[in-house]
């Protein structure tokens, strides 16, 4: 039965390709501008079919196209027509103008509106930055997209990298200040969602424009969209990339010997016994005496290797893939979009867990059930899993460090065991050990979304209802299995044994982690016109969210088999298995309304009002309510404006005040009960050897706990000329958090943690503009676009006590956000005459250590007693935030070549170095880089690095010395690519082919000179997984 | 399609509202996986709980301690130990006073912790004597975290009851500490009375605070208040010293405690009191098998059951975390009784090799300092100590615990042999002279059970010794009390008591002598012209009488409360 239908649809549309075919006939024309000048490269496509062509230089075309059929004409700077074919001529005019960005339809909160009728600051972002690239999730393509948006990142390791975004800088204290990510109308994860999957990205900056959805927006909005099926054929698209990403920014490492000398030195300097003899040094310079066995005791052994561990380990590339597919059509009733994606990335290490690996698959659906209802259903899974080691990978005592920085003396393998047994050296690196035979952290997520809109429209003329529930549903799963690595060494007689043990309990940890949300909105809009001049639209609506976090681990040691990780098989009962749980709830109630006004689309007003509601906050300071307002004026369409300045095709000004609340004091399960008094559960203490639990007070409850309420202005213009070629807009903007929580600074005899109190304020300021050109001349089309945003903060009220410390500050009144403050480089003593005669700075202080400047003249350095009064030489170094976040693309398209350059960066950014990383010796086991060999001598004076010195923290404390500027220019991206000729790939049935490289982070320029740190690495980190530059082939399949 | 309209407008006119309500309900949240103070203080079982987080504060030897160092760290700013890491910013006196310190808030947290529980117990019902015990803890740890900022800060703010941000207390002036250590008194009176005899706990209580423990530890807050106020000429000094011998007489008096000997190797009582019962099994003593430990640190288990942990063998011991100074060797009298300078077994200066050094001297040397071809693991492998230039220190090292670079051997927080110095020094100080009796029941029996009984290893300390041989009895017992007592964390405060540090801390610290014939791979270093190697010298330290006898307060601490004031002379 099935069969036979599908037999009869074959034969239908096997007819209706045969009815096409046999009544095209060649239909010529002429496409003209204004005045009647001829238009070349002008597209004509057939509608709904894959055929078409362009002008010629006079304008003309020929097509062949059956009567009655649509041609579509389109081309950059034109209003795109459609055309019936009637005849065997078509003359066709083409009107300026409309293809540009204002008449664009930006998506909105809880709507659309054409970017002429905005009143907010919104910026969009081109899909086109997202596709083709080899990055593993959608905000790593972001950055540099938007002004006023930054993306940053923390880490290099695959499926870690900890990608965060940030709209115009800060606007709290608490949280993470991340944008509300509003996928299809409901709360989501950007990195969760398929860079391929989405339609486009609006990232909302106001709070005029944020505010409709309240108490999450404090950071800004970012709506993404999701594509979705039209009604037409079936369309297939494929698109795959291969990449090799190289690694960069790994130290350079001595050899042991100069570490040795260098060690001598560094103790001579600080009056100290040398560590190595010029005996042992020889050793470590000949290579075959670099093990050394007592022919008496054969258990007594020394280690003098010369064994860098970083090229064993680590590879200097590795490859990813990714690949998506994605199959659309529909008809007037249903449409729909399927598609896939599969990314995978190897890490740096070249044995052992290290990598990711992501699964994503959509449903998009639309259908239409009668004149009033119609549902529209997207469903979305993403799988992933990144393995790592057991032990950690970054920051001090890890993996990492152990081959970036322990002596290099060691061997992996003990001598004359045939690489069969791990040598026990006691202050080796293991991090080969751990690599290959410690077992391994797997980390699994599954995500379910679910946004489910149900529309009906025109109930009564303009009314339309919509109904959305949104499930969310992420279970992520740990499996950290520690798995027991024996170490050897000799008995007396010479015989290998087992010294001690890695990981020893072996152990398998298993967290389970459900968040279960959803998300519920009722929403009305009601559209009317008076005549034809005014246009009034009304939102209301409902939202109600709750978030439920339920985490249990579970953990078994001793297990019977170092092979076999179950919690079943732990093998001895005096060990207790570790259970815990953390159930974590919230709820948010909100209701809101939205009422729009426009006159002739000349003038535009805009109000919101949200009351929001948190769980989150004390009782009594649950509940608040946030409005805004947002004016617009379109200049350009005042006849007064167009006579004087006529160039200018469009010009609007913009304005808008809002109030936003922020209850979001760290992440979804932190923080949900701060007003209860409440116990922590304190360290285990062994009596009878039983793991005995205590209990205490960790933190004040805090019983006023109430909504931060952050302010914010802005005023912006857009424009375009030159018949919107160019495109530009500049926005500033104003916020101030008035009521901002904050942890009082309180005297320690307080001896507990203090409550968080609404006792701060917090101003943030700064601009935003953008530029675009584009153009087309005949085959080439080409385009550059320019963005750049910049904010600055402060502090503007502090109440309770305030401390300044060295290093970095969170929280100075009339100093931004996280000031570093340190001391003044003065250069470095040159004896000990320039010792004595300077102000006091420690005892150790000699000729080659750094010279802090006595800004208070006191006769010695040090931070006083921390208060604004008196904090002693300390002076501010800059702070954290980086400034002039810009974004450039330039590209073109000729005769089926494209070509795109996107460089990206930060115009000034101050960020400190991890201080026992910067001097090799702090503790006698952190080893000298090469970069480290540049240091200060009686005979090189002008060193990058001050006199070694065993212990030396004298030279470590945080000055300008080692505060740098991490300012940078990268070139994100470039893309080359080229789309084979449509005749070549139609007789294969493929309407579309293109070949592309497209590679990442291949150039860098940067103001830092310590180059073991990237300018994209976090502030104050230690040993941190390296980061990539990619090199990628791709291919573009439309079928 | 008209009448459909108004049922669909019907229908959400009924669902919504009742929809709305429900969500409303939810707004209200309470914590479902921590326990909320409101429901806890209900039974002895709660306060136990409670007192179980201030044992999280006694010293050991990882960084558990607010100090942020193991306990015995403490001796490297004394001028008997030192840290192969670097020269100790303390001890020779380049220290800066700091914006924070560990030691200035942890022991905050501690007192308030105790305070707490003593505020909160009122609401717990149950047996009386048992409400009462826990009450002794909190009261045990909130004494020890009095003495412990007296001892470094003098005067400190004395904060009885549980804050909140609103306190005027918060913003208090310094407490004088006459008035601080009297509570402290009164704190471990209440826990001496209140917590059962060592022999009355059960052994899965074993490590908490026993009445003996408040008693023992009064004596050692009354003998430094004491002498503090001897030497210092403040407060009063004899009412301080007849507290510590009266406390230090209960505790020798109550019976429950006497000085630890090793059955199967009676001569080296005293380094395996310093080990684990079973070395093989890592199990550590109890009060059963031994009596002299009156209050441990608890560590637990093993590698397999790792509960509480520390690296003190290998990170500490054998890594040189904790070496002996040459000044520390000379305090060794030799067999015959007599300190360097007088014996005729004297050979510091004459020495030909390293165990000339060790030779004919009390045993305890041995004991508490490694020797040549004793097993010895390092950094290049597991071999027979060869000794280098540097003294490594013994106690609390094992070579199980080095190679697997994890520990699990309780630390000694009291332990009898310390009542015993207490007394007999607290004795003299309040006398000016001590009793041959009293020195028997106290220096006499610690030096009896180093030679094992055998007076010609090392003879007894007497009066009539003293005066035949021209000593001071005062030197000869803060002697023993020092050699006794080494990197167990309290030599520096005895310096800082007995106001001898300005005369000790600003000489050259020196380590073992150089023998090239057996010394070959030995590094080059710095000599004095005897030999020696200078660890530190002289030009490098300093220590000033007017201003290092008190720590300099957190300047932090100093910004926040105006009533604060700085120790004199570390503006």
């Amino acid at each position: 039965m099935q069969s036979q239908l599908l037999k009869k649809l074959l034969f239908l549309f096997w007819g209706f390709c045969l009815c096409c075919i046999s009544q095209a006939q060649a239909i010529n024309g002429k496409v003209t501008g204004e005045n009647n000048t001829p238009l070349s490269g002008v597209s004509v496509q057939l509608q709904n079919s894959n055929k078409g062509t362009s002008t010629d230089t006079n304008g003309e075309f020929s097509i062949a196209a059956p009567q009655g059929a649509t041609l579509v004409f389109s081309f950059v700077g034109y209003t795109t027509l459609e055309k019936k074919v009637s005849g065997n001529y078509l003359s066709v005019v083409l009107a300026r103008g409309s293809d540009n960005l204002l008449s664009d339809v930006v998506v909105v909160g809880y709507g659309t509106v054409r970017k002429v009728d905005l009143t907010g600051a919104v910026s969009t972002v081109d899909s086109k930055v997202l596709v083709n690239r080899p990055v593993n999730n959608s905000l790593e393509a972001l950055q540099g997209a938007a002004p006023g948006l930054v993306i940053t990142r923390s880490s290099g390791q695959p499926g870690q990298e900890g990608w965060s975004a940030n709209i115009r800088g800060f606007s709290s204290l608490n949280g993470t200040n991340s944008p509300l990510v509003i996928i299809d109308g409901v709360e989501g994860d950007l990195a969760l969602i398929n860079p391929d999957d989405i339609q486009s990205i609006s990232v909302l900056k106001d709070a005029a424009a944020a505010a409709i959805y309240g108490a999450k927006s404090s950071g800004g909005v970012i709506i993404v969209t999701t594509k979705k099926g039209s009604s037409g054929k079936l369309k297939l698209s494929y698109t795959g990339l291969y990449s090799i990403n190289q690694f960069y920014g790994i130290p350079e490492r001595l050899h042991s010997w100069q570490e040795a000398e260098m060690a001598n030195i560094s103790r001579e300097n600080a009056g100290q016994a040398d560590s190595w003899s010029q005996q042992q040094i020889g050793w470590m310079k000949d290579p075959d005496s670099s093990f050394y066995q007592n022919p008496s005791n054969p258990s007594v052994v020394g280690f003098y290797y010369d064994l860098n561990q970083i090229p064993i380990v680590m590879r200097k590339s590795s490859p990813s893939q990714n690949h998506n597919l994605s199959l659309s059509g529909g008809n007037d009733k249903t449409q729909y979009l399927f598609s896939m994606g599969y990314y995978t990335e190897d890490g740096v290490f070249k044995m052992g867990p290290d990598g990711t690996s992501r699964y994503n698959a959509r449903l998009n659906l639309t259908t239409k059930f009668n004149s009033i209802l119609s549902l529209d259903s997207r469903l979305s899974y993403t799988q992933s899993k990144t393995e790592s080691a057991h032990a950690a990978v970054n920051g001090d005592n890890a993996l990492l460090y152990g081959i970036y920085q322990l002596r290099t003396i060691y061997p992996i393998f003990l001598e004359g065991t045939d690489d069969t047994k791990y040598a026990s050296t006691g202050s080796g690196p293991t991090t080969y050990q751990q690599l290959i035979d410690g077992g391994y952290n797997d980390i699994y997520q599954n995500n379910f979304d679910g946004v489910f809109t149900l529309k009906a429209a025109n109930l009564v003329k303009g009314l339309t209802f919509r109904a959305i529930y949104s499930p969310h549903l992420q279970q992520y799963n740990v499996n950290n299995f520690g798995r027991t690595i024996p170490l050897y060494s000799y008995d007396n007689t010479g015989t290998p044994q087992v010294a001690t043990y890695l990981n020893n309990p072996n152990s398998i940890g298993k967290t389970r982690q459900t968040v279960l949300s959803h998300d519920v909105q009722l929403l009305a809009d009601y559209n009317w016109d008076i005549e034809e001049d005014h246009h009034f639209h009304v939102l209301g609506g409902f939202q109600y969210q709750y978030y439920n976090y339920d985490n249990t681990y579970a953990q078994a040691r001793a297990l019977i088999s170092n092979d076999i990780p179950s919690l079943n098989l732990s093998s001895n009962p005096n060990v207790q298995p570790v259970v815990s749980d953390d159930i974590e709830n919230n709820a948010w109630v909100s209701y809101f309304g939205r009422f729009n006004y426009d006159f002739k689309q000349k003038y535009l007003f805009e109000a919101t009002l949200r009351n929001d509601a948190s769980s989150r906050l004390a009782p009594g300071h649950k509940s608040q309510t946030f409005p805004s307002l947002s004016a617009g004026w379109v200049l350009s369409k005042e006849p007064w404006f167009n006579n004087a300045l006529g160039f200018l095709d469009e010009f609007k000004l913009r304005a808008s005040w809002g109030t936003l609340g922020n209850a979001q004091l760290g992440k979804q399960y932190q923080h949900n009960y701060d007003y209860v008094a409440s116990l922590s559960n304190g360290p285990n203490y062994p009596f009878n050897n039983v793991a005995t639990p205590s209990l205490y007070q960790s933190a004040l409850p805090s019983p006023g706990l109430g909504w931060e309420t952050i302010e914010t202005i802005n005023g912006g213009v857009d424009l375009a000329l030159f018949n919107s070629r160019l495109q530009g807009s500049f926005d500033y903007f104003q916020r101030n958090n008035n009521n901002m929580l904050i942890v009082l600074n309180e005297p320690a005899v307080l001896g507990v943690t203090p409550s968080t109190t609404n006792a701060a304020s917090m101003k943030t300021w700064g601009w935003e503009a953008s530029l675009g050109w584009k153009d087309k001349s005949g085959q080439f089309s080409y385009w550059a676009n320019f963005n750049i945003g910049d904010n600055k903060n402060k502090i503007t009220k502090y109440l309770g006590n305030v401390v300044y410390l060295e290093g970095i500050n969170t929280a100075i009144p009339g100093m931004p956000i996280n000031s570093i403050f340190g001391y003044k480089d003065q250069g470095y003593f040159a004896n000990a005459d320039d010792v004595s005669k300077h102000a006091f700075q420690d005892n150790r202080t000699g000729p080659g250590d750094i010279i802090y400047q006595d800004v208070n003249n006191d006769g010695k350095v040090d931070g006083g007693i921390g208060t604004a009064a008196n904090h002693g030489d300390l002076v501010y170094l800059g702070n954290t935030s980086p400034r002039y976040n810009f974004g450039t693309t330039i590209g073109f398209e000729w005769k089926g070549f494209d070509f795109s350059a996107f460089f990206q960066g930060s115009g000034k950014r101050s960020i400190m170095l991890y201080s026992l990383s910067v001097v090799p010796f702090v503790n006698s086991w952190r080893m000298p880089w090469e970069i480290n060999t540049d240091y200060w001598t009686p005979t090189n004076t002008d060193a990058r690095f001050p006199r070694l010195y065993a212990g030396g923290t004298q030279n470590t404390h945080v000055s300008s010395h080692w505060v740098q500027d991490a300012a940078y220019i990268r070139l994100k991206n470039l893309q080359i690519g080229y789309t084979l000729p449509r005749l070549l790939t139609e007789k294969i049935k493929i309407s579309k082919a293109r070949i592309f490289f497209s590679g990442e982070d291949l150039l860098t320029a940067t103001k830092m000179w310590y180059k073991y740190y990237d300018p994209e690495d976090p502030n104050n980190v230690s040993f941190n997984y390296p980061f990539s530059r990619s090199y990628a082939v791709g291919l573009n399949l439309n079928f | 399609m008209k009448r459909n309209n108004k049922i669909y407008l019907r229908l959400f006119a009924i669902i919504i509202p009742a929809y709305l309500l429900s969500c409303q309900k939810k707004l209200d949240q309470i914590p479902q996986t921590s326990i909320s103070d409101a429901n806890f203080w209900k039974t002895t079982n709660d306060l136990s709980l409670a007192c179980n987080y201030l044992y999280s504060y006694l010293p050991g030897l990882a960084a558990n301690d607010p100090s942020g160092n193991p306990y015995p760290y403490q001796d490297q700013y004394s001028e008997i130990a030192y840290n192969v890491n670097g020269p100790n910013a303390i001890s020779n006196g380049s220290r800066l006073a700091p914006a924070t310190s560990g030691e200035w808030s942890g022991f905050y947290r501690l007192i308030r912790a105790a305070n707490n529980i003593l505020e909160k117990s009122v609401t717990v019902a149950g047996d009386q004597p048992t409400i009462n015990k826990y009450l002794g803890e909190a009261r045990f740890f909130r004494a020890w975290g009095y003495f412990e900022l007296v001892k470094r800060f003098g005067d400190v703010p004395y904060i009885d009851r549980t804050l909140t941000t609103s306190d005027t207390l918060l913003y208090s002036s310094r407490t004088p500490r006459e008035v601080v250590i009297d509570s402290v008194y009164a704190d471990l009176d209440f826990a001496a009375a209140n917590c059962p005899m060592p022999d009355a706990q059960p052994s899965a209580e074993y490590g908490r605070i026993p009445s003996t423990a408040a008693t023992a530890f009064k004596s050692r807050v009354a003998l430094f208040e004491g002498t503090w106020d001897k030497f210092h000429s403040e407060g009063n000094a004899s009412k301080h010293l007849q507290v510590a011998i009266d406390a230090s007489s209960t505790v020798m008096n109550s019976g429950k405690h006497s000085l630890f000997t090793y059955a199967a190797q009676q001569d080296s009582s005293y380094y395996y009191l310093f080990q684990y019962q079973n070395a093989s099994t890592q199990q550590n003593y109890t009060y059963s098998t031994n009596h002299e430990i009156i209050l441990p640190r608890l560590y637990g288990q093993n590698q397999t059951n790792n509960i509480s942990s520390h690296s003190y063998a290998r990170g500490s011991v054998t890594d040189g975390g904790i070496a002996a100074t040459r000044g520390f060797i000379d305090m060794y009298l030799y067999k015959d009784g007599l300190p360097v300078g007088k014996s005729p077994y004297d050979s510091s200066l004459m020495e030909t090799s390293t165990l000339t050094q060790f030779r004919n001297r009390d045993p305890r040397i041995g004991m508490t300092i490694m020797n040549k071809n004793q097993w010895y693991p390092s950094i290049t492998g597991i071999h027979l100590y060869q000794p280098g230039l540097i003294y490594h220190t013994r106690k609390y090292g094992t070579i199980l615990d080095f190679t697997a670079g994890v520990s699990f051997i309780n630390f000694i927080v009291i332990r009898y042999a310390e009542v015993l110095l207490n007394y007999a020094e607290a004795t003299f100080e309040l006398n000016g002279s001590i009793s041959d009796g009293d020195l028997d029941a106290t220096i006499n029996l610690l030096r009896n059970r180093t030679t094992n009984n055998n007076p010609a290893l090392l003879p007894q300390l007497t009066n009539n010794f003293v005066a035949s041989n021209g000593l001071d009895m005062r030197a000869q017992i803060r002697n023993d009390r020092t050699v006794e007592l080494a990197f167990e964390g309290f030599h520096y405060w005895d310096i800082i008591r007995w106001k001898t540090a300005e005369n000790i801390l600003p000489n050259t610290l020196l380590g073992p002598k150089y023998f090239p014939d057996e010394m070959k791979n030995v590094p080059s270093a710095q000599y004095d012209p005897n030999g020696f190697v200078i660890v530190e010298d002289a030009s490098k330290r300093s220590f000033k009488p007017q201003r290092d006898y008190l720590w300099p307060l957190p300047t932090k601490e100093l910004g926040l409360n105006a009533k604060l004031t700085q120790n004199s002379n570390w503006q």
